[in-house]
């Protein structure tokens, strides 16, 4: 079996298959159906200082090849992830990747804090599609200049590697990118869900309570790895590719574009062992190209040596 | 516990306009299911992720082969892909799921409700607990041509009331004015129903009235159907207050007070 494993922000993951951050709870569900030990990582549900409720129903509805969601960002609070949770997911085998949520600068600042003086944890994904109360509730994740203040706020509360996690829903994802990694992002995740909506014509409403979702699903994966393409050839920091990936030749896409790992978020619905199948039709995938793992990463690329992959010793053998 | 497994599609057959009883090889993962729990079904071809998500179903019949059946409604492209099915043909099922209606054990005379696709989760309990209770089925549709369901009940021995809303069948009105007069002459000690949201809430109301226990089993849209998206919540009343829970998980049968209080 080919060697997958691989460096990210430092950590070394078995495999480069995480589950996407609200896909996968707090892995709990899907641990019914298989080890989580097989995952190279968990990003798990976004986590905030406080308990957040989430948005009224419908919280979803289906779209061609994907689907809506506003879920709101539900989640019981720090203090119950810690107590609860983590202890149950340190179990495993993988790499714990807490996604954290805020609705200000030091909010982001206070969960990441408390997260990292628990122990146990990998990394810190920030999910900076958040919005902004004190700032008239616009996105973080959609001005760069208030992306970079989180990211930077995060950093200075924490010793772990910081993973920021783009909204595509501007028109420049690689300024983004570029200005979190000037903030001093460890990595790069992309891309959370694209904003969009439904109406029931027959009801003459919107679908979903909370009028815009965000859609996910095979719909988007080629926004997604137009969008890992761009910021590939934009920052140098590790990227973290996701969006509509269903099985391991998507998952060969999004690493051919430049990401180094891979997250399977929607297709977990479709079948809990999604990310399984990912992580086999990945291996199989790069058994057939001869070559190794990390020369895959961004190897679509025509001009590779405009930014050079850094690549561990052992990996060109 | 769920897991996901294809079986094959043995027939399929109309059972009111528009509804279809699917019935599908026996799988030893439905095996242990209980009343209430669902499955949830791919109805995209082998390969394709359109339409993408599952679409939830409740157990409609258990057969003595061990083949089972459900009953959808055509109401759009899912059940649509449903209907195309053909004996013979694969069919994608994630399940059991989430947590069925309970048996109150010493609950001697149960009242079962059901409201159109509502009707399938009760068939499936009048079955599994035949001969533990006495049972009476009251079953609500629009219309005559939109009913079924009461001769599966009575070959279970199990006496069914057909209230319609246009008086086609039955009798003229609402299923919850037959619980109402159930109510007032006889004495129940346990009420279990599934149907639309205001006919849940009335059943509810009335329980509540009566004094009897009641369980519910609710509809959400649903992405993962195993409680990892939150899709499908519900406001539930619990000792830390209102809470959000999940209908595929904690669901999809609740207490009547636990979502609609004491009255
Ligand atoms: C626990 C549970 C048990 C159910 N049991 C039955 C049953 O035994 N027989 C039956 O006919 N129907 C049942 N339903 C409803 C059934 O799931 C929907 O009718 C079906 O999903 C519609 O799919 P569609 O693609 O044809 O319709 P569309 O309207 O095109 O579906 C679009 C999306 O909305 C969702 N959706 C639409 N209606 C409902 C609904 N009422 N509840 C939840 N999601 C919905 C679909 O799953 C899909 O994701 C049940 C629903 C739940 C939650
Ligand atoms: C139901 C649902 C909930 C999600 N919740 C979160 C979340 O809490 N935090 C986050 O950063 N991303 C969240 N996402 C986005 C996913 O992690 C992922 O970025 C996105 O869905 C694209 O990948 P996919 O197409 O494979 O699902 C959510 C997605 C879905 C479908
Ligand atoms: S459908 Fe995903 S939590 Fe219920």
């Amino acid at each position: 079996m080919v060697d997958l494993s691989i460096e990210i922000a430092g950590m070394e993951l078995k495999n480069p298959v995480m589950v996407a951050s609200g896909t996968f709870g707090y892995g709990r569900e899907y641990a019914e159906f298989f080890d989580l030990s097989r995952l190279g990582a968990v990003m798990v549900k976004g986590v905030s200082s406080e308990p957040w409720t989430g948005n009224p129903v419908p919280r979803i509805v289906e779209t061609p090849s994907g689907m809506l969601n506003a879920i709101g960002l539900q989640n019981p609070g720090v203090d119950y992830f810690l107590e609860v949770d983590l202890p149950w997911l340190r179990g495993f085998d993988t790499r714990i990747i807490v996604n954290i949520i805020g609705r200000s600068v030091e909010e982001y600042a206070d969960v990441a804090a408390r997260l990292s003086a628990a122990g146990g944890i990998d990394a810190l994904e920030i999910n900076i599609s958040c919005p902004n109360i004190k700032e008239g509730g616009i996105q973080f994740g959609s001005d760069p200049r208030a992306a970079a203040r989180v990211v930077e706020a995060v950093k200075r509360a924490t010793h772990l590697p910081v993973i920021p996690k783009l909204s595509p829903n501007v028109t420049d994802i690689a300024q983004m990118a570029r200005a979190v990694e000037d903030a001093g992002a460890d990595a790069i995740s992309l891309v959370n869900t694209f904003l969009g909506m439904a109406i029931d014509i027959r009801r003459r409403k919107p679908v979903l309570a909370n009028v815009f979702g965000g859609l996910s699903g095979p719909a988007i994966r080629p926004l997604a790895v137009r969008m890992v393409w761009q910021v590939y050839e934009a920052v140098r920091v590790p990227l973290i590719g996701m969006g509509g990936i269903m099985d391991g030749a998507d998952a060969a896409e999004f690493v051919l574009a430049g990401a180094r790992a891979v997250a399977v978020g929607t297709a977990n619905f479709i079948r809990p062992t999604a990310a399984l199948d990912v992580l086999a039709g990945l291996e199989r995938y790069v058994e057939e190209t001869g070559l190794s793992y990390a020369e895959l990463i961004g190897a679509a690329h025509p001009r590779r040596t405009a930014r050079q992959e850094p690549t561990r010793p052992e990996a060109n053998q | 516990m769920a897991e996901t497994f294809v079986t094959a599609v043995v027939a399929q057959r109309p059972v009111a306009a528009g509804h279809y009883e699917l019935i599908a090889a026996h799988h030893p993962a439905l095996d242990a299911v209980q009343p209430g729990q669902f499955i949830n079904v791919r109805v995209a071809r082998p390969g394709s992720w359109d339409p993408l998500l599952r679409r939830p179903f409740s157990l409609y019949r258990r057969f003595a082969n061990g083949d089972w059946s459900i009953v959808y409604r055509v109401v759009g492209r899912g059940t649509e892909a449903l209907a195309r099915l053909r004996p013979g043909d694969d069919i994608d099922v994630l399940g059991p799921l989430g947590r069925g209606f309970v048996k109150v054990p010493e609950a001697r005379r149960l009242l079962l409700v059901g409201g159109g696709v509502g009707v399938p989760p009760l068939l499936f309990l009048a079955q599994t607990w035949q001969g533990q209770a006495e049972m009476k089925a009251l079953l609500g549709f629009a219309e005559a041509g939109l009913a079924f369901g009461w001769t599966e009940f009575a070959a279970l021995g199990i006496e069914a009331e057909v209230a319609t809303d246009d008086g086609s069948l039955g009798h003229r009105g609402f299923v919850t004015d037959l619980l109402e007069n159930q109510l007032n002459r006889n004495e129940w000690d346990g009420l279990y129903a599934c149907g639309p949201r205001p006919m849940l809430e009335a059943v509810a109301r009335i329980a509540c009235r009566a004094g009897v226990p009641c369980q519910l089993a609710f509809e959400e849209a649903m992405g993962c159907g195993v409680g990892a998206c939150l899709s499908c919540v519900l406001p539930v009343r619990t000792e830390g207050g209102v809470q959000y829970q999940r209908v595929c998980r904690e669901g999809p049968v609740f207490w009547a007070e636990e979502v609609y209080g004491h009255g």
